[in-house]
């Protein structure tokens, strides 16, 4: 850890050195630099062991180098992601080193020598420094090349253990403007000016906030950041956090400057072990560094930075919700009026932002409004942060102007396959809704979704194709609200449950021919959409009101499908396991009786030789016959 | 600050700050609620109060905001009406409709809401809550498959005592009102006050029954089974059938309860007198040096709340039992405790937990063998086709027959004071022209009061509620008080969670009208005048039994 004691006020806010973008550390170097890319993404891929691995090559050789932990830039599918400088040499990237090939490519990178092109991603040329022949650059690649990194910028580059590295590439210098230059009352003009706007989902403006919160003349006020990001498919505050957990802490120290308040919590999710690790890191060296705590460089400002790993759950993410937890309550939203900025955490004056917003903030307060304001459409300015994952070749994160199209993100995404395959595109997570490819083209900003019901909320990015079951994605989308619904209001905990249970009924075969059955089953639609109303309309907190948004949009959008599955039992993409029939192709079936013996209901009967037959009752859709049936005689309906 | 708005198109007056509901109930135009209690924090959970509002695309909650100007409001549009229908429709679809057989029907909020919206058929078919009961307390019985978790007992615990003994656990379909670690009320810091008994809508939370062993023991047992009636419970029986003197009614009552068949009816009354009694003498001892606080109670509940909460006042409770169970031991055990089985009929469901305590045992018999409330002996009544006014009048049976109207007096609110203040004012020979006490029948939860006696003056102060003891430790401690008196009830026992209409203030009032008239014409007011008392002690031979 590199501990900055005698980085004096003058050093970190007036000096003027700053490395050019898209630069790995310092080029001048002697032993050669390994670059890990660990984030939470990589450890599952492998990166702990490939970590291991590198250490022990370079002390079996006797070798001096350096070894770098830096963030995910992104590119989740190509994880464990190695970057290497040679002495020398531009630095290359490397894709999927796992363990058991880490030798063999050190060998030849540490000789010059190419590895295997395809372990290459690209290389990041330097005028001082030899390129290597033939290799793309790292900004050309095209996943990299459309996207506009603003807030992704740095990371990848900076060492996320070291403040040292980020204060290189020009770090806490809005904190030290603010904090020499503006009042509160101007920083929070400053982020109005630039019409930011919360990156949670409910876009309301920043500045505004603030601004209320500065203007209440309470003893004590509180600055939260959000960081319980818990919808299935985002991960963008996680990575932001992973990678450059120093921008987030300037964005919290300029926003606790604004609201003028004294106290900062970042609420995080327990679970998040390596952001909560790098986070506490990083406020224990922005404090010794005099960045954070008593009387900041001599200005008199107090901001005390503390984390609150919370217990996890998704309503949490509600602010109301997460202050009750914060105060030790049960995590349960409270009704509004009034709001955290006039009654927040133990009834003071509080702030909570989202980390994404946060990580904003720096850059508005470096370049100005204006600049922030160049990229984005009409009220709605600056980029935002996709996860992308589901059926595409780049599962990863992305960095989007505002106003950008679903077809665009799908571009850099999707590469080698064709566009045209994509079913459905769900966007926002639970509280999301489909896409249409009829409406890929339209501009995924605030004013466009309102105005469509839509929502796109953490921004999490699912792709679908023709092998996804639109219905089952509901069916999962609303077992989890219905599991993380806080059971406070009526609405959401029983409107839920019965959703879910209507979901349920449709997608399996029912047990019985019977008229009440039969009916209950062509009732399901019209309740879901009754129920989806209400939960919409009167549900206490965002949860509730946007729980409904899947199948509101799917029964728009996809209303063939969930007839298909109601009406004629059927489900296009094999995903409803229970609406699965088996049967045998008697041209096909020859007798050989293996299904017949490995069925473990004893549907399959038929003596040898002839072909056999499946008793449907009996049948519990498991797939053995079909797996062991090598005449494929097995059809699946 | 006060300004307009429209409510269904009509101007309305109102004050800022104000909430939708306040205003709405003081013009008169009624909603439905289920989540709100008046004297609680709203919390807008039931979302059935919801109103529209002009320009917005959700329904609010009346309950919890506020009015603001330029505010329209429709509170019956075909949208709301539709939202509270399907409200109710979902809540019911998870409630099991075995209203037939449950305690709380006719007498049910939600029922009544089904009515209202005219709910008359199954919409929703689906898995219900198939939560377990929780029956260990011996006074409150927990149902939570027919908790609809409105979160009003939860916020009657903690705001109203401080004391959450039950939380809501768990998530979304699996969200349920437990106690610590889900092991039951007895094992949790439940005093068994019974607040939410009356807090909760529906039949999810009630007082366990004693009838059918009561009802078993009168048809097949030989042994002679007696009863002892409050007066608090003879003030509500008058009042819901409309008698309208207390000792019209006792008597009614005494002539029914032994056609029922109960050998002997007796008034708690004298286990009132006889715990004056013994708290007098115990003040006077220390009436000149009063160097440690004295906390008097009959409330069980207040007993184990400080046995739980505030261990350090333990020692400050004298040792006399409660009137119900000085009664129980020397009816029982002056004579031989096989033959009897006695059956008290209380004013909550905490003396059904206080009769089961091991303290309140001899050699394994219990003290009182039963406690029934006032709601379950009416059920008992009405078995038997028995209403108010009765053909015949009986006098209670002795040894009760000649009780002190101070007795009577002590369950209501400052009663016990009084009464005690009585007693001091006979005992030290004073004769005082102002026996009624106005000051300590105020509605205040926290009362103090100064009286003289002698030369000398002393104050005394009267807790309701465990929360203003709770707040009130270091003035108790500082032993400013002669004498402390402390109930769980907002209003004394007459306000007890046993009483027919129960959590009615209306309700209170005139039980305490009933009772205060009563003492305002008998003469024997005080303990000490009861010659049952006078005679019992100088047979012994003792001062004190306790």
């Amino acid at each position: 850890m590199t501990i900055l004691k005698d980085y004096t006020y003058k050093k970190i806010f007036q000096s003027e050195k700053q490395l050019p973008d898209n630069t790995l550390y310092e080029y001048n170097i002697n032993v050669p630099h390994i670059f890990v890319e660990k984030s939470s993404c990589s450890i599952i891929a492998g990166i702990d062991k490939t970590i291991d691995q590198i250490k022990s090559y370079f002390s079996e050789n006797n070798m001096e180098y350096e070894l770098v932990e830096v963030g995910s830039k992104g590119l989740c599918e190509y994880d464990p992601v190695v970057s290497i400088q040679v002495p020398g040499r531009a630095i290359i990237s490397l894709k999927n080193i796992y363990s058991n090939i880490v030798d063999s490519v050190l060998d030849s990178i540490l000789n010059n020598i190419l590895p295997e092109r395809e372990l290459i991603i690209g290389q990041y040329s330097h005028p001082e420094l030899n390129s290597w022949s033939e290799i793309t650059e790292i900004s050309d690649i095209p996943f990299f090349k459309k996207q506009t990194r603003r807030l992704l910028k740095d990371i990848g580059n900076i060492d996320v253990n070291s403040i040292k590295s980020y204060l290189d590439y020009g770090g806490y210098k809005s904190f030290g403007k603010i904090l020499t230059t503006h009042t509160h009352s101007e920083v929070c003009d400053i982020i109005e000016q630039s019409e930011l706007r919360g990156r949670g989902g409910g876009g309301f403006y920043t500045g505004l906030k603030w601004k209320n919160t500065l203007n209440n003349n309470a003893e004590k006020k509180y600055f939260i950041c959000n960081a319980d990001e818990s919808d299935p498919g985002s991960f963008a505050g996680r990575m932001l956090i992973e990678g450059n957990p120093h921008l987030l802490i300037e964005g919290i120290l300029i926003g606790t400057y604004a609201i003028n308040a004294n106290e900062a919590i970042i609420y995080i999710r327990n679970t998040f072990d390596l952001a909560i690790k790098r986070l506490k890191n990083a406020i224990k060296q922005a404090e010794i560094s005099g960045l954070a705590g008593e009387d900041i460089f001599g200005s008199g400002i107090n901001i005390h930075l503390s984390v609150f790993a919370s217990p996890g759950a998704y309503v949490c993410g509600e602010e109301t919700a997460l202050i009750s937890s914060l105060e030790g309550h049960r995590g349960m939203p409270s009704p509004k009026p009034p709001y955290p900025s006039e009654y927040g955490l133990f009834g003071y004056p509080t702030v909570v932002n989202n980390v994404e917003t946060l990580c904003n903030i720096p850059y508005i307060i470096k370049e100005g409004p204006e600049k922030f304001k160049e990229l984005g459409s009409q009220n709605s300015y600056g980029t935002k942060l996709f996860s992308v994952s589901g059926k595409v070749d780049f599962t990863g994160m992305v960095e989007m102007e505002m106003g950008q199209t679903p077809n665009d993100i799908l571009d850099i995404t999707k590469l080698q396959n064709n566009p045209g395959d994509v079913k459905a595109i769900h966007i926002g997570g639970p509280s999301g809704g489909f896409i249409h490819p009829d409406d890929f083209n339209m501009n995924i900003d605030f004013d466009t979704f309102n105005n469509n019901n839509m929502w796109f909320g953490s921004g999490s990015f699912l792709v679908l194709d023709e092998e996804n079951c639109i219905v089952d994605v509901t069916k999962y989308y609303i077992d989890f609200i219905n599991n993380e619904s806080c059971g406070k209001c009526i609405p959401c905990r029983e409107g839920s449950q019965r959703l879910l249970e209507i979901l349920t009924r449709i997608t399996e075969r029912p047990r019985t021919n019977k008229q009440h059955e039969t009916l209950l089953r062509f009732k399901g639609v019209t309740q879901m959409e009754e129920v989806s109303k209400l939960m919409k309309e009167t549900s206490l907190c965002g949860l509730g009101q946007n729980a409904p948004n899947s199948i509101i949009s799917g029964l728009k959008y996809f209303r063939q499908e969930y007839e298909e599955h109601i009406y004629e039992k059927r489900c296009d993409a094999v995903i409803c396991r229970n609406l699965k029939e088996y049967s045998i192709n008697v041209d096909n079936c020859v007798g050989c009786s293996i299904c017949s013996k490995r069925c473990p209901s004893d549907a399959v009967i038929g003596s040898q030789r002839t072909a056999h037959f499946i008793i449907q009752e009996r049948c519990i859709k498991c797939g053995i016959c079909e797996s062991v049936c090598k005449f494929n005689a097995i059809i699946v309906r | 600050m006060e300004f307009n708005i429209k409510i269904n198109n009509n101007n309305v007056k109102v004050t800022k700050g104000e909430t939708i509901l306040s205003v709405l109930k003081r013009i008169g135009i009624a909603i439905p609620t289920l989540c709100n209690m008046p004297e609680l924090t709203p919390t807008g959970a039931c979302r059935l109060c919801v109103v529209e509002l002009e320009n917005n695309h959700t329904l609010v909650t009346a309950c919890s905001s506020p009015v603001s100007e330029g505010m329209k409001i429709l509170t019956h549009s075909q949208k709301v009406i539709s939202a509270r229908k399907t409200i109710a429709e979902l809540l019911l679809t998870n409630h099991p409709e075995n209203c037939l057989y449950c305690d709380k029907s006719g007498n049910c909020e939600l029922q009544q809401l089904a009515e209202n919206l005219n709910i008359r058929e199954r919409t929703f078919v689906g898995e219900k809550n198939m939560s377990k009961s929780d029956r260990s307390s011996p006074g409150i019985v927990r149902d939570m498959s027919k908790c609809i978790l409105c979160g009003r007992c939860v916020r009657i615990c903690e705001e109203m005592l401080q004391i959450s003994a039950i939380d809501l656990v768990n998530r979304g379909k699996n969200s349920n009102i437990e106690t610590v670690f889900q092991r039951g009320l007895f094992y949790s810091n439940c005093i068994h006050c019974g607040f939410c008994i009356t807090a909760c809508p529906t039949g999810a939370i009630l007082e366990k029954t004693n009838i059918p062993q009561i009802v078993e023991k009168l048809n097949y047992s030989d042994k002679s089974i007696n009863i002892i009636i409050s007066g608090s419970t003879i003030a509500s029986l008058a009042t819901y059938f409309n008698v309208k003197r207390y000792e019209d009614a006792r008597n009614y009552l005494v002539a029914a309860l032994h056609d029922v068949g109960f050998k002997n009816v007796m008034t708690l009354s004298l286990g009132n007198d006889i715990f004056v009694h013994e708290i007098s003498s115990i003040i006077l001892e220390r009436l000149n040096n009063h160097n440690e606080p004295l906390i008097i109670s009959d409330c069980p509940s207040v007993k184990k709340y400080i046995k739980t909460e505030l261990p350090e006042f333990q020692k400050y409770l004298p040792k006399v039992p409660t009137p119900q169970q000085i009664l129980g031991k020397i009816l029982k055990f002056d004579n031989d405790p096989q033959n009897d089985i006695l059956v008290s009929v209380a004013s909550c469901v905490a003396h059904k937990y206080e009769a089961i305590q091991s303290n309140n045992t001899q050699k394994g018999v219990p003290d009182i063998d039963y406690v029934i409330t006032t709601k379950e002996l009416l059920k008992l009544l009405k078995t038997h086709g028995i209403i108010l006014p009765y053909s015949k009048k009986e006098t209670p049976d002795k040894p009760s027959n000649s009780d002190s109207s101070g007795g009577v007096l002590l369950e209501t609110k400052g009663g016990i004071s009084e009464a005690i203040i009585r007693e001091l004012y006979l005992k030290s020979g004073i004769n005082n022209n102002t026996k009624k006490i106005p000051e300590l029948k105020s509605d205040k939860q926290f009362i103090e009061y100064e009286f003289a006696l002698g030369n000398k003056k002393y104050t005394i102060a009267s807790i309701n509620n465990v929360d203003t003891l709770r707040c009130k430790q270091h003035e108790i401690l500082n032993n400013k008080y002669l004498f402390v008196e402390v109930r769980a009830c907002n209003f004394g026992c007459i306000y007890g969670c046993g009483h027919i209409q129960c959590n009615d203030v209306e309700n209170y009032k005139k039980l305490k009208k009933n009772i205060l008239e009563f003492d305002e014409k008998t003469n024997s007011d005080t303990a000490g005048k009861n010659p049952f008392i006078k005679g019992y002690y100088k047979e012994k031979g003792i001062e004190r039994l306790f």
